[in-house]
């Protein structure tokens, strides 16, 4: 007896057509497959290390702590002149809510350059900070965050987790407090016309490793920037692009140097900088013309 | 001759081949990764070398839909009773028995259920899974359970067991694939294979947030939202009811699993989120623009994934497991301080005057006349997190869907149609959208008079007009 081949393969594949047919049962793929579920314990193991410390570039507080603290001192400086960016809309221009909108001309705020070509509003911050750090203060006078002639103010905010932020209007029309962060939960909050009491007030409940973006969803251009942080060793750049982080524990440390019209929002992923007990270090960050982004 | 039948042969036989490969794969799904995932750099997704990366701890703690893990450090009632080794069984014998104690302990028949498996110790640990036995006869009373077979790793006094664990989520995930995933995908990332000709878009859950819901404007979705979803449907969308198709324990098995796909997707968002900024493709490619090398940057991510990722990891889990708890409990959710104010021509017309003025600026979107047209929604926006242009012109919501405001003269609601449905919307707002919370807690009475007037809307002798007094 001799079997054509031909004819076994096909009927092999008749077979095979048939036995997939039924698969079209599951759509979406195995609501009739057999599921079983494995049950894990909350404190799952994580491979490797488990204490979190090995291979972490910042300092101990601890070990350091005979040695005393130090402070970092500095300023953040354009390479060269640029000129100041237009504002975004003129006086009386005519744009929505004029009667408040444009009763004054609205700045662009993207890139402030003060004396000798000092930046405003970088935020220089350690992105991990040092074991037994202490949590910044928390006040029970809230922090205020503005909105007049539909602009932020301010419109560089850092601020403790936790700390209760009031959200304020100066404007007769109504805003709204838009957050975006990256951890925590967005907020997304109207305001009520000229509420000077701050009816609204709501807290950070995560500190976030960079800042985040604030906006009015009624007003597009208005745009704030905002860093809870959970640790002291932060700045903000004053007018004149000046700062000063206090009682920074000794040894080295890895800035991040941040600023909205940067490449990549960085000007210094890690900066590395190397604190001396009872000194104060200076540097003077510079932020190459070339790095803008405007 | 023989040259012949070879052509004819050869070919068929390849099909034959493809064919067997294609059946053995079919049922099999899987869970896809997000594109916070695949934003990151191969080595931050992969891992490198022993070091597991951003998909191993997500596969590690949520599986696969064939096996899917249960990290009970999550809040989802999956179903099973808890308990624990009371004593070290005697290691010198082969170990049989087995003395238990369960927070709620079952009874002689073992309330039905079987199997028991290890959650902690050696004999959780020690395999590639977690040993499972067959519980044969249980004794309440001197609380030895006698096992099919002997124990692989013997357990040690204080090791966590649960009986049936999960089986709350396992029929979940069958009425799921059953029912839901063709729409909202096996992953439950909106985008199963009906998803592409449907408008509105099913919901991705893998954000974790959800439009409707009776909660405050920063909580997330309650147990009882979603149940109230799966027997209303969402109305002028393409969710239907399931009731009475599913019974009540199926809606809750279903509302448990479609938890647990928004924690996955949440997780891993979170946890992907927590290297982006760094470890990113993008990252990459600006870091090795400046004074940094590929070389340098793996070694910082090996640094990563070696120690810092427990912290990271530890974060998302713990932000997930919080919000989630808090969502259903009593505080969180919005309950008017006031009564409805009733319905009057004076409440109308008080509410349509804020609906109106530049206080509130509901017209800025929905229109003067309510039909969804305000002027915010030709705008040409940009995403706020990117900072780029979108595409269509319109207001976008965090799925980056065009959202545009709801026509309130066709009298169709969304998220439900009761009074406090609206109250609801516009004291929270709608999550993922543009539209803002009013929660001014002294303005209770305000939003009444905007929902009286809201719901009279349809019913205007011409739309956009106040009703004539007769």
């Amino acid at each position: 007896m001799k079997f054509n081949p031909v004819i076994v393969v096909l009927v092999i594949e008749l077979f095979c057509v048939s036995g997939c047919s039924d698969t079209g049962l599951g759509l979406g793929g195995g609501a009739y497959q057999a599921t079983s579920i494995v049950v894990l314990p909350p404190d799952l193991g994580i491979a490797g290390d488990s204490n979190g410390d090995a291979g972490s570039d910042v300092a101990d507080i601890t070990a350091s702590a005979g040695s005393g603290p130090g402070n970092f001192r500095g300023r953040v400086v354009l390479t060269e002149t640029v000129p100041a960016l237009p504002a975004i809309h003129g006086k009386g221009a005519d744009v929505k809510d004029a009667e408040y909108c444009s009763a004054e001309p609205l700045p662009n705020e993207k890139l402030v350059v003060g004396s000798d070509s000092g930046v405003a509003n970088v935020f220089i911050y350690l992105q991990k900070p040092p074991r037994g750090t202490p949590k910044p203060e928390v006040t029970d006078v809230p922090v205020d965050f503005d909105q007049k002639n539909c602009r932020f103010v301010p419109h560089c905010l850092v601020v403790p987790v936790g700390q209760t932020i009031r959200i304020l209007s100066g404007d007769g029309i109504a805003h709204n407090t838009h957050t975006y962060p990256k951890r925590g939960a967005q907020t997304n909050q109207g305001v009520t016309p000229n509420d000077r009491d701050g009816v609204l007030r709501f807290a950070y409940q995560r500190a976030e490793n960079e800042p985040l973006v604030v906006k009015c969803d009624l007003h597009t251009w208005m745009t704030a920037w905002h860093l809870p942080v959970d640790h002291p060793y932060v700045a903000l750049t004053d007018a004149d692009g000046n700062f000063e982080i206090q009682n920074l524990p000794s040894g080295d440390h890895m800035f991040t140097v941040w600023h909205e019209a940067a490449k990549g929002k960085k000007i210094h992923r890690r900066l590395k900088v190397t604190i001396v007990p009872g000194e104060t270090t200076t540097e003077v960050i510079k932020y190459p013309v070339s790095e803008l982004e405007l | 001759m023989l040259m012949s039948v070879n052509k004819i042969f050869i070919p068929l036989f390849s099909a034959a081949v493809v064919m067997l490969v294609g059946c053995s794969d079919s049922g099999n799904s899987s869970f896809v990764y997000g594109p916070a995932t695949l934003s990151l750099m191969k080595e931050a997704q992969n891992g490198i070398d022993e070091l597991p990366g951003v998909k191993d701890h997500l596969d590690n703690r949520f599986g696969d839909p064939q096996v899917v893990r249960f990290w009970s450090k999550l809040p989802l009632n999956a179903g099973g009773k808890f308990g624990s080794v009371a004593e070290t069984p005697d290691t010198s014998v082969v170990i049989k028995e087995l003395t238990l104690s369960f927070d709620e302990p079952p009874d002689a028949f073992m309330d039905g259920a079987r199997l028991l498996q290890f959650v902690t110790g050696e004999s959780a640990t020690s395999g590639d899974t977690p040993e499972v036995v067959t519980v044969i006869s249980w004794n309440p009373d001197t609380r030895i359970a006698q096992l099919q077979r002997e124990m692989k790793t013997p357990p040690a006094e204080g090791d966590q067991v649960v009986l049936d664990g999960g089986r709350v989520l396992k029929r979940g995930r069958t009425l799921y694939q059953r029912h839901c995933s063709h729409c909202h995908g096996t992953s439950g990332d909106g985008a199963g294979p009906t998803a592409e000709y449907l408008s509105p878009r099913p919901r991705d859950y893998r954000h974790g947030v959800f439009k409707f819901t009776s909660t405050q404007a920063t909580a997330k979705i309650s147990r009882a939202d979603l149940e109230r979803t799966l027997r209303n449907g969402i109305p002028s969308t393409y969710m239907p009811s399931f009731v009475p198709m599913l019974d009540e324990d199926e809606l809750d098995q279903v509302v448990e699993y479609v938890r647990f796909l928004a924690m996955r997707g949440e997780f891993e968002r979170r946890l992907a989120g927590e290297l982006t900024s760094d470890y990113s493709q993008d990252a990459l490619e600006i870091r090795i623009e400046g004074e940094e090398t590929y070389k340098s940057i793996v070694e910082l991510l090996e640094g990563f994934l070696g120690a810092e990722v427990n912290d990271a990891i530890d974060f998302a889990g713990s932000s997930v497991a919080d919000s989630w708890t808090a969502a259903d409990e009593e505080e969180v959710l919005v309950i008017p301080s006031v009564a409805r104010i009733p319905d009057s021509v004076e409440s109308r017309r008080i509410g349509r005057e804020l609906f109106l003025s530049k206080d509130i600026g509901c017209a800025d979107c929905h229109g003067i006349g309510g039909r969804g047209n305000g002027p915010q929604t030709t705008i040409f926006e940009k995403n706020p997190v990117t900072d780029e242009l979108y595409y269509e012109p319109g207001l976008h919501d965090v799925w980056d869907n065009v959202n545009q405001p709801r026509n309130l003269t066709s009298g169709i609601y969304r998220g439900g149609r009761r009074p406090v449905d609206i109250f609801r919307r516009v004291h929270a707002g709608i999550k993922g959208t543009r539209m803002p919370a009013f929660k001014n807690p002294k303005e209770h009475e305000t939003i009444w008079h905007l929902v009286n007037y809201v719901l009279s809307i349809p019913f205007e002798s011409e739309p956009g007009r106040a009703a004539q007094s007769e």
